[in-house]
């Protein structure tokens, strides 16, 4: 069915061009398919590798990596951290959990250094006087 | 029926005129899923979609 293809005729030369660009294009899918592969088969070797602790339960790394919220057992610290604006509560997680300095949170904000400690102060008091609150 | 008709009508979405490209190349695709000596059927399967994708964005 198929004849041998000269290049002459202007549909044998769209089949030339045709099957050099399919060429390319199957080329560099393969090359990525397998640069993936290889990739996918580096992290399955790094967990393969860990040894098993079993004297630390799971238990404890299934917690680690839960959202924060969740990972509060104190439930009066999650009703004071609700009842502060999402700008209050950024400075102070940043400040209390990632020890970041008033100076970068500043910069970051684009405020001055006294903005941010002066969120952070309120921060901390709006929650004080909410964990009072509960407490009674 | 020469090969540009097929190609036309393989663009329009004829799903014969597909299939005719797809057995005409069908060489060319194992050829590029032999992986190390083994054939993979996944990257098979991902060679007929650049084929049908090569089909839609050739031009000539």
């Amino acid at each position: 069915m198929w004849q041998k293809n000269n290049g002459k005729s202007e549909s044998e030369i769209v089949q030339n061009l045709f099957t050099a660009y399919l060429t390319t294009a199957v080329r560099r899918r393969r090359n990525d398919y397998i640069q993936q592969a290889a990739r996918l088969q580096q992290k399955e070797d790094v967990t393969d590798s860990l040894p098993y602790n079993q004297e630390q339960g799971t238990e404890e790394d299934m917690f680690r990596g839960l959202p924060l919220p969740m990972q509060l057992e104190d439930s009066t610290l999650l009703y004071a951290l609700k009842g502060i604006n999402g700008r209050e509560r950024h400075v102070f997680l940043a400040r209390v959990l990632d020890e970041r300095s008033f100076e970068s949170l500043a910069e970051e904000m684009g405020l001055g250094y006294k903005g941010v400690a002066t969120i952070y102060y309120r921060a901390i008091r709006k929650m004080k006087k909410k964990m009072k609150e509960l407490r009674k | 029926m020469s090969f540009k008709e097929i190609l036309l009508r393989a663009k329009t979405g004829e799903e014969p005129a597909v299939i005719a490209l797809l057995e005409m190349y069908k060489p060319l695709l194992v050829k590029g899923a032999i992986v190390g000596g083994r054939f993979d059927e996944d990257l098979y399967q991902e060679l007929c979609i650049t084929l049908i994708r090569c089909i839609k964005l050739f031009r000539f």
